[in-house]
């Protein structure tokens, strides 16, 4: 393309199009447009992936460390995991931040231009297969085998992290070279009041869990957890379903969720293994998780004028 | 009133092809690489240039330089009013495609 019909030679209508120009015109913007978003969506498939990859490399972690026997003491570490009074309760802590963060980074997936092609789809389910196969080396060897070492659970743990944190590394080299990327933005505001409700309540949930888990009676924690999972299922596709909230939120609300999401697993690695005072443990992580999302409900959110 | 034909609603400055390809591909919420749509519009980098410095000077895109690693590199990005001039180029050049008759 060359730019030399420039300068004065547009003031006289001889240099404005006719039907066949116009229509020719329209069709390049469209091949154009087309391929900017293909460029987009591998940024925004980059993000995902980076989510993904770290959600499931401290998900294994957790899930390792904690074990799954807990408060029985059949948990994968040996000696470690007989402090909790109800270890069962903990997998669903982990559980829960889990399903939050997936539910989240499908928000954003759904958010994408062009579908994947079927080849690409493919290979990330190929992705996906490799990294749950460990995962449920673990889970068997939890039931199995739980006086294994935890140096071995921990390995299983990483290794069930390799084929995502791949993908992910993939995925930012092409969108690297994809050559787009956000600006600061110049417009911000609060979140819709439904956004805001929603982001308070995601974080007061996941903090109700982490307080539960830790009481007298975790049985209350599973049941919160199940509550979270059934009305995750519910709201989806809603406009108060998790996946509709990741295309409001901003920097700030994916950084709290980020933190509320660690804390969690946190919690559930020390519930299992700390000699403190559980009650107070669970409530000041409960009030910890919660904190941030809270806050980040109240924060301001870029807009992006389409 | 004289019926008014939607050429008169053509922007001088999106009138040559690579210009207004160039809006084309901008947006306001992603900042493209100068080099990316370069690439992408399937052009060189001074014939680029001049597009560009065309359409800044009219307030319809804005660039920032920075850096990648030690590499210098230009990100660009439409503005509103870049944007609300696209709206009505494109309309105008819709309307000239489909022969609408002029408007009134």
């Amino acid at each position: 393309m060359s730019d030399q019909n420039s300068g004065d030679q547009h003031s006289g209508d001889s240099a404005r199009p006719g039907t066949d120009a116009a229509a020719t015109l329209l069709r390049a913007s469209d091949a154009v447009g087309y391929r900017v978003r293909a460029a987009i969506d591998a940024r925004t498939r980059a993000i995902v992936d980076a989510w993904m990859a770290v959600a499931v490399l401290t998900y294994s972690l957790a899930f390792a460390l904690s074990g799954i026997g807990g408060a029985a003491g059949a948990g994968l570490i040996s000696g470690v995991a007989r402090t909790s009074r109800d270890g069962v309760s903990v997998p669903f802590l982990v559980l829960a931040a889990f399903l939050a963060a997936s539910t989240l980074t499908d928000g954003l997936t759904q958010s994408l231009y062009q579908p994947l092609q079927p080849r690409s789809r493919l290979r990330r389910f190929g992705y996906s297969f490799a990294s749950i196969l460990p995962l449920l080396t673990l889970l068997c060897l939890a039931f199995i085998v739980p006086t294994t070492p935890w140096p071995l659970a921990l390995t299983i743990a990483c290794i069930s992290a390799v084929p995502v944190v791949v993908l992910a590394v993939r995925s930012a080299l092409r969108a690297r070279r994809a050559g787009v990327r956000r600006p600061e933005p110049s417009l911000s505001a609060l979140l819709s009041p439904t956004g805001r409700v929603v982001t308070a309540v995601l974080g007061l949930w996941l903090g109700a869990i982490g307080m539960l888990t830790g009481t007298p009676f975790g049985v209350a924690g599973i049941a919160a957890a199940g509550a979270f999972f059934l009305a995750m299922l519910a709201t989806r596709t809603t406009r108060v379903g998790l996946d509709r909230l990741a295309e409001d939120w901003g920097r700030t609300q994916w950084a709290a969720f980020g933190c509320s999401y660690l804390l969690m697993l946190s919690l559930s690695v020390v519930l299992p293994r700390t000699t403190w005072d559980l009650d107070i443990v669970s409530n000041v992580g409960g009030i910890l998780i919660a904190a941030p999302l809270v806050v980040a409900a109240f924060r301001p959110a870029p807009i992006w004028e389409t | 009133m004289a019926a008014r034909h939607p050429r008169h609603d053509l922007d001088d400055a999106l009138l040559t092809p690579l210009r207004f390809s160039v809006m084309a591909a901008l947006r306001p919420e992603v900042e493209i690489d100068f080099a990316t749509l370069r690439d992408l519009l399937e052009t060189d980098d001074s014939a680029l240039s001049k597009a560009i410095s065309i359409l800044s000077a009219a307030g319809y895109l804005a660039v920032r330089k920075g850096y990648v690693g030690n590499r210098p590199r230009t990100w660009l990005t439409a503005t509103a009013a870049g944007i609300a001039a696209m709206r009505i180029h494109v309309a105008a050049l819709t309307a000239i495609a489909a022969g609408l008759p002029p408007v009134p």
